[in-house]
């Protein structure tokens, strides 16, 4: 079984949105699926490959924790703080993480279909094969961020700033471009400067 | 003459083959590749045969002399797209958004079209030989001089459209809604149309020979001159219909409505019209020679000078029809009410009248069956 170590558990508010026995049962199980953990303080928490499907971490703060392989299909992330996260080969198929700070984070191999990233900031992170068919990508921020045979088919990518980027092998079928800035940006079809 | 030697001319095949001269711009092409999408860009002789772009945004795209052989281009949305000689012959279009597309003289043929938008599209000269066009929406689209031989039109919605001169031999209409389309001069030999609309259609001097238009509603259509023969109309509604000069030779016309019709110098010769109702029909100088119009209406008909040679109008209606100077020679009128027709001049030589009703009629210079002259009705 997988090893749960939390590792900086800070319950400094009295109210606090979760439950804590629920929190346990994270720590003792490895899951908590459906479970309340919103507003939760897990900075740096090892929580790979816990199964968190459904859970409501909306708020949460996971700054650094290690989320690699973990079951987050349908969480709510929305405006948790998961910079510098690893989330590598994570399921995150139709999560909301409208708002969440992803700066940095490791999503290489994560999977992100359908999933609500409207205004996240993605900068700096490294989406290496990751694969966000339908996402909706709206306003993120994606400056610095890797997209190595990442899949971003169908996904909504009106508003989002690509200068600078390397798509070249970024698979783009029937993604919406048309309101993204291209500039100096790497595409199949060559530099795209467009939007410069 | 200028002649080549085999090595010069494998040279030169050489050139032609190797040629970078494509007319489409390479950036938008690939850039079409990556993203499926790509408006008004530049993919002129592009070769996309068998290539998959369904569901592709390609508004206003530039794909003249493409080659989109067998291409899957299903629900893509090509609206005012240039297509003008494009090769799209087998390709998948179910469900496409062609609307204002220029397709004219595209190769089409084999083409599953069904549920496609074309409406407004300009489809001239267009090569649609077997395509599949089920439901498609051709609403005020032009398929002038197109060729549909065999093509499937079933339950299409084509009001206003234009298929004058186009050619659908043996293609399946049925239940398509034609109202008020142009296909003057077209090819509909051995159509099927059954339950069609075409009311208010201009089908003027269109073949409609063998057509299968049962049930179909023609009212108030413009079939001047239209060939009809051996064609089905069995029930169908052509009231106030317009078939002055119409061939309509061995048509099946049974329970027809043929009320107010003009058919005027028409042929209906060995047609079956009987329980057909022509009500008010004008049929003068119209030819029924041998037509059966058994238990037909021909009340307040204009038949004035029409050939009834032979014609079984048993138990018909022509109640103060016109049939001033008809010619009724050998015709059954066993049962038929005449009651206050116009027979003056009429010719009745040989004509069975047994139970024939003739209250009130007009006999006035009449030929009468026995071959005397009845002056009796005659006003000083």
């Amino acid at each position: 079984m997988m090893r749960i170590v939390l590792c900086l558990i800070v319950f400094a508010t009295p109210a606090l949105a979760f439950d804590e026995r629920q929190l346990m049962a994270l720590k003792a199980e490895g899951q908590c699926i459906a479970c309340d953990l919103s507003g939760a303080d897990l900075t740096g928490a090892d929580l790979a490959h816990a199964n968190l499907w459904r859970a409501d971490l909306h708020g949460a703060n996971l700054a650094g924790a290690d989320l690699s392989g973990a079951n987050l299909r349908d969480a709510n992330l929305a405006g948790a703080d998961l910079s510098e996260a690893t989330l590598s080969e994570a399921n995150l198929k139709y999560a909301a993480l409208s708002g969440a700070s992803l700066h940095a984070a490791n999503l290489a191999g994560a999977n992100l279909l359908a999933a609500d990233l409207v205004a996240a900031n993605l900068g700096e992170a490294d989406l290496t094969y990751a694969y966000l068919a339908h996402a909706d990508l709206r306003g993120v921020s994606v400056a610095g961020t890797t997209w190595r045979n990442a899949t971003l088919s169908e996904a909504d990518l009106d508003g989002v700033d690509l200068s600078d980027l390397d798509l070249t092998s970024t698979a783009l079928r029937n993604t919406k471009v048309a309101g993204a800035t291209f500039c100096r940006t790497q595409t199949p079809w060559g530099q795209e400067d467009s939007g410069c | 003459m200028v002649r080549y030697t085999t090595r010069q001319l494998a040279a030169l095949l050489v050139i032609l083959l190797a040629s970078p001269a494509a007319a489409f711009d390479d950036t938008d092409l690939q850039r079409m590749v990556a993203l499926n999408q790509c408006e008004a860009c530049d993919l002129r002789e592009a070769r996309l045969a068998g290539a998959d772009l369904s569901r592709g945004a390609l508004p206003g795209a530039d794909l003249r002399q493409a080659d989109l052989r067998q291409a899957d281009l299903s629900d893509a949305r090509l609206p005012q797209a240039r297509l003008a000689k494009a090769d799209m012959s087998g390709a998948d279009l179910t469900g496409a958004v062609l609307g204002q597309a220029d397709l004219r003289n595209a190769i089409l043929a084999g083409a599953d079209m069904g549920f496609a938008d074309l409406r407004g599209a300009e489809l001239s000269n267009a090569n649609l030989v077997g395509a599949r066009l089920v439901r498609a929406e051709l609403g005020r689209a032009t398929l002038r001089r197109s060729d549909l031989t065999g093509a499937n039109l079933g339950k299409i919605e084509a009001i206003d459209a234009d298929l004058s001169g186009a050619t659908l031999i043996g293609a399946n209409l049925i239940r398509a809604n034609l109202h008020k389309a142009f296909m003057g001069e077209a090819d509909l030999t051995g159509a099927f149309m059954t339950e069609a609309v075409l009311s208010r259609a201009d089908l003027a001097g269109a073949v409609m020979v063998e057509a299968d238009l049962e049930q179909a509603n023609l009212r108030g259509a413009f079939l001047n001159d239209v060939d009809f023969s051996q064609a089905n109309l069995v029930d169908a509604d052509l009231s106030g219909a317009d078939l002055s000069g119409a061939i309509l030779y061995q048509t099946r016309a049974s329970g027809a409505n043929l009320a107010r019709v003009t058919l005027s110098s028409a042929s209906l010769s060995d047609a079956d019209l009987s329980g057909a109702d022509l009500t008010g029909a004008l049929a003068d100088a119209s030819d029924m020679t041998a037509a059966l119009l058994v238990g037909a209406t021909l009340t307040k008909a204009d038949l004035d000078g029409a050939t009834l040679d032979r014609a079984d109008l048993t138990g018909a209606t022509l109640r103060y029809a016109n049939l001033r100077g008809a010619k009724l020679a050998g015709a059954d009128l066993s049962g038929a009410v005449l009651r206050k027709a116009n027979l003056t001049k009429a010719d009745l030589t040989g004509a069975k009248l047994e139970g024939a009703d003739l209250t009130g009629a007009i006999l006035c210079g009449t030929t009468l069956p026995s071959g005397e002259e009845e002056n009796g009705g005659c006003r000083e």
